[in-house]
């Protein structure tokens, strides 16, 4: 160790402690308050771990509920293309328901008209004389149809000039006695044209004069007409049945009266089918 | 097997023909025809009903006197009566109903509106 000669012993051992002192007191004052800073950046990152895991969480919890979000609008899409399937397929079943339903009701409409038509011809075809014949068709108007006042009126007189007589009245006692010459009027044109009269729903007629008018025919012969001079207080109009009505009874009542006529005639039944030999 | 049955009071067997038909599309009814009011009485006091159906003008005995002799009858006076009738005037319905019909149908009848009101009647779905 180098020592200067000048210096007293002691003095310069001395100044190294102090320094010694002073730079251990350095060292350890900024060891401290390195250990102080380090304590501090520790706990900072402590705080900044803590906050960043519960982000982290926050953001993971995050995630899975828009997982489930999005999951559930994937689910609520498809839900929505049933429902609208399903809508489809019930707005089809009622579309083929009311198809079916109004079906029915055409069905049930016509059943009704054939079993109207199927009792009126049952009826016209056992009655066994003329006037039975025309009681029927009366009761057939009356009852079927809702028609109040009828005439039935026949053809008389030759070929070149027939005529038409009442020969059954139901509540129009105003025909009785009366004639009707061809063509002349809605009856005798009707009779002439083979064409039956209906007049227009909620037109009126002339005084006395029928509503309808429907030519009995026999082949190609008109035998006689039936007219209808007014309705049931209930029955407003015609409807469709009762035009397949007036046309059966067009065609078949003269067959009931011609025939019930011809075997009114007759003695017997013997009688009448004794006609049909040779036959 | 029958569970109704149902007599008919009509004079006119064009008619009776008609409302038997209709009548054919309910299931389980029996049908009981007669001819006047003095006929439907017999054939009444002959069985059990649950129905008449009559009309009014009938010969012999009418429509109303027979709704009249059914309700003071001790055995039939609870039974259900419906009228089918040409007779379209409110007054005449009128009377009918307080006479003790419970339901007045006019003429020409439709089929569907009987069977309608004879399932009401007899209390049939």
């Amino acid at each position: 160790m180098n020592q200067k000669l000048d210096q007293k012993p002691g003095e310069v051992v001395f100044d190294l402690n102090a320094r010694s002192e002073e730079f251990l007191e350095t060292f350890f004052r900024k060891g401290a308050e390195f250990t102080e800073q380090l304590l501090q950046e520790v706990q900072r990152s402590r705080g900044e771990i803590a906050r960043l895991k519960e982000e982290n969480i926050k953001l993971r919890s995050q995630l899975a509920s828009d997982d489930a979000v999005r999951d559930l609008l994937v689910k609520v899409k498809e839900l929505e293309e049933e429902k609208r399937s399903i809508r489809e397929t019930a707005d089809n079943v009622v579309r083929e328901y009311r198809d079916y339903e109004g079906r029915y009701m055409e069905m049930e409409q016509e059943l009704d008209q054939m079993a109207n038509l199927y009792v009126a011809s049952a009826q016209l075809h056992v009655a066994m004389d003329p006037s039975e014949v025309f009681s029927v068709i009366e009761q057939m108007l009356m009852q079927f149809v809702g028609a109040a006042k009828i005439g039935i009126f026949l053809r008389r007189g030759t070929d070149d000039a027939p005529s038409l007589v009442p020969v059954h009245a139901f509540h129009c006692d105003a025909i009785k006695g009366t004639r009707i010459e061809w063509n002349q009027g809605a009856i005798g044109e009707c009779a002439a044209t083979q064409v039956s009269y209906i007049m227009e729903p909620g037109s009126t007629s002339a005084q006395g004069a029928p509503i309808a008018c429907i030519p009995l025919l026999f082949g190609t012969t008109t035998i006689g007409v039936i007219a209808i001079y007014g309705l049931l207080e209930q029955k407003k109009n015609f409807v469709r049945v009762d035009y397949e009505l007036f046309r059966l009874l067009a065609e078949h009542s003269s067959s009931a009266i011609i025939g019930s006529g011809l075997f009114s005639r007759s003695e017997n039944l013997a009688d009448v089918l004794g006609c049909f030999e040779g036959i | 097997m029958s569970e109704y049955t149902c007599l008919i009071v009509e004079d006119s067997p064009m008619m009776r023909q008609l409302i038997v038909f209709a009548l054919g599309r309910i299931r389980n009814l029996k049908v009981v025809e007669a001819d006047d009011g003095v006929d439907g009485l017999k054939k009444l006091s002959s069985g059990k009903f649950d129905l008449v159906i009559t009309d009014i003008n009938m010969p012999i005995m009418d429509g109303l006197k027979l709704v009249k002799r059914i309700r003071t009858d001790a055995v039939h006076k609870e039974v259900p009566i419906m009228i089918i009738t040409t007779e379209g005037a409110a007054e005449d319905r009128q009377r009918a109903l307080q006479l003790g019909a419970n339901e007045y149908v006019t003429k020409p009848i439709q089929a569907p509106q009987v069977i309608s009101k004879v399932k009401q009647l007899l209390k049939i779905q």
